[in-house]
């Protein structure tokens, strides 16, 4: 008798693809039906204060105390005056709603002040939120990044002073703003709708306070709590957020990320939002190389046909290409496989930070395949022979194997994706 | 975090954002809806409505869970009640149909290996409350806790229903080998 895990393996592998005349009907009457319902709730949205109120610990004794004081005043005009002034998040989101272009700082503290860095970004989004332009001011001696949206996918430019080295490469969108608590930091948009979906999950709790003062900030913050910790996602590192919220314009003027460090909330980074739709000169998008810097243009030629091979099997080849032009120093080669590497890069990481001569694969196959926004992304595990001050090993890289202490033969993981803009085409996109 | 932002776009009205996320679980959806119903063309039906009546929810919709598990709860309430209506007709309910139509199924059914299909058969013979409990759990990645919130049952019960579905099937499926 077969065991019941082995019950449980079979049931997962069970598959039926949808047929192509399914597929484009659901797809169709979903749409046209998202498109009619949307016309008929057109009408003026109103937000749903007083749910919201009552979600919070603090307003909710507030709104309490405003029942019991205007049942002992008869109901007069004090009880209309408080409920209608108290904060709701959704009056933050209701303003968000017109927002499209943001202009902010960020702060990234860190224990070493040498660490610490300021960027400055403008950033332009479509109504829903999209990125369609951005820029990454990240000071005199550092990056300077542009990435604008053009043909559904974004073209991102680099240039680094230090080297006058101008590089232009495709980022994929899902990974502009991440990770989350960036997301949370630099869209305020989408900060303050994600907090009031996680406490509705019970992940956060979030508390207002709410200042007498004429035109004090209202103050919103979010802790996680142990079902968050329990149930963490990948980029849930922050424990709490403070939000400083404009009693005007109930859009956010500052964010702040705390991490719980030994029982300590510490600050590790600092937003602060100088403009909403103000009037971004669109020159600030654009970005050309300066005079004498060294153009690499990593969008041409990128990634591998998939010629005959299916598309798991294009995945491993890359990988295992990626491999050998590294194992014969070939760096060129191995940057038109890996989105967004210079060769300069790969050399200075092999060569110099690494120290390693690689010398042969050993190990490479499919681990699994994932839809990440709406392309097939294959996570492929690899495993290579190196050579360093002439002792051979065989593992992923030495400094990952250092800082987690796995055992040395754990493997390494490439994730692998199609070139934006061209499906039959496949590039390292991270992991190795 | 990917479904969160596909959430929040999909509330914001987009329909990019809807699109991608039919085309992330339409094949899971329906995977579960045919074995559930052992029928193609009603879930294909099924998988059609719960799609169109999501894009309709947009400011409703408050998600506790994975999106995964909220479709797929979508899926077996509306394969439920269509198997409740179909009691009503003729046909039988269990009685194998597409799916077990040998290796040469309809358009757009990727015919699984032998031991698939046996495994499919078999599917169709356990009763259908421990099928539900099964295609939950493994394929729409359901907690039993949130099984028994979502059916009104004791996480116990649907427990039962889960280990005594799969023992069921796997004599089921054992049994057929012997043959």
């Amino acid at each position: 008798m077969r065991p019941l895990e082995d019950m449980e393996t079979l049931i997962r592998k069970l598959y039926v693809k949808t047929s192509t005349q399914a597929h484009q009907r659901t797809l169709n009457d979903a749409i046209r039906a998202q498109k009619e319902h949307r016309e008929t709730q057109s009408a003026p949205h109103e937000p749903t204060v007083w749910r919201t109120i009552m979600k919070s610990k603090v307003t909710r004794l507030v709104t309490a105390a405003a029942i019991v004081a205007g049942a002992l005043l008869g109901f007069t005009g004090v009880l209309q005056e408080s409920a209608t002034t108290a904060y709701a998040i959704d009056q933050t989101i209701e303003a968000n709603q017109d927002v499209r272009y943001v202009h902010l700082t960020c702060e990234n503290i860190r224990y070493n002040k040498d660490d610490c860095t300021t960027e400055e970004i403008w950033a332009k989004l479509d109504e829903n939120g999209e990125v369609v332009a951005i820029r990454i001011d990240k000071g005199p001696t550092a990056d300077l990044v542009v990435a604008t949206n053009a043909l559904e996918h974004l073209i991102c430019k680099t240039w680094t002073p230090l080297r006058n080295e101008f590089v232009i490469q495709y980022v994929y969108d899902d990974k502009l703003w991440q990770p989350t608590e960036r997301r949370i930091g630099n869209d305020p948009r989408f900060a303050v709708e994600l907090l009031q979906d996680l406490e509705a999950e019970g992940k956060v709790q979030i508390d207002i306070e709410q200042p007498s003062g004429k035109g004090k900030p209202i103050r919103l913050m979010a802790t996680h709590t142990g079902d968050c910790i329990r149930d963490r996602e990948p980029g849930w590192v922050y424990r709490r957020y403070v939000l400083l919220i404009d009693p005007a314009t109930k859009l956010v003027r500052q964010s702040e990320s705390y991490r719980l460090i030994r029982g300590k909330y510490v600050l590790r980074r600092r937003n602060r939002f100088l403009e909403y739709n103000g009037s971004i000169d669109p020159s600030i998008f654009e970005l050309e190389p300066p005079e004498g810097a060294e153009v690499l243009d990593l969008t041409q030629d990128l990634g591998l046909p998939q010629a005959e091979l299916s598309a798991a099997g294009t995945a491993v080849q890359v990988v295992g290409r990626y491999l050998q032009a590294l194992i014969s120093r070939d760096y060129k080669e191995a940057a038109r496989l890996y989105n967004g590497k210079t060769p300069g890069q790969l050399r200075q990481w092999v060569e110099e930070q690494q120290q390693i001569k690689l010398s042969r694969v050993t190990y490479l196959r499919k681990l699994s395949a994932e839809h990440i926004q709406d392309s097939l992304v294959f996570t492929v595990l690899f495993e290579y022979e190196y050579e360093r001050d002439a002792d051979k090993a065989i593992t992923d890289p030495p400094e990952r194997f250092a800082e987690s202490r796995r055992p040395p033969r754990e493997r390494g993981s490439a994730t692998v994706r199609t070139v934006p803009g061209h499906p039959d085409r496949w590039v390292i996109t991270g992991g190795i | 975090m990917e479904d969160t932002l596909l959430i929040w776009r999909f509330k914001r009205g987009s329909s990019d954002a809807l699109r991608r996320i039919y085309e992330k679980y339409a094949d899971d959806m329906l995977t579960l809806a045919v074995s559930l119903l052992n029928d193609l063309s009603a879930a294909e039906d099924v998988v059609h409505d719960v799609f169109v009546a999501f894009a309709q929810s947009a400011e409703k919709i408050g998600l506790r869970g994975p999106l995964r598990s909220y479709l797929a709860t979508c899926v077996v309430n509306l394969a439920r009640d269509r198997i409740r209506s179909r009691k009503r007709k003729p046909r039988q309910l269990d009685q194998p149909q597409t799916i077990t139509s040998g290796t040469v199924g309809p358009p757009g059914l990727v015919m699984f290996d032998e031991q698939l299909q046996r495994l499919s058969r078999a599917m169709a013979r356990i009763p259908y409350e421990q099928r539900e409990v099964i295609m939950l759990h493994l394929r729409g990645q359901t907690s039993f806790r949130e099984i028994a919130e979502s059916q009104g049952l004791s996480i116990n019960t649907v427990q039962s229903r889960y280990r005594y579905g799969l023992s069921k099937l796997r004599s089921l499926l054992d049994g057929e080998v012997e043959r």
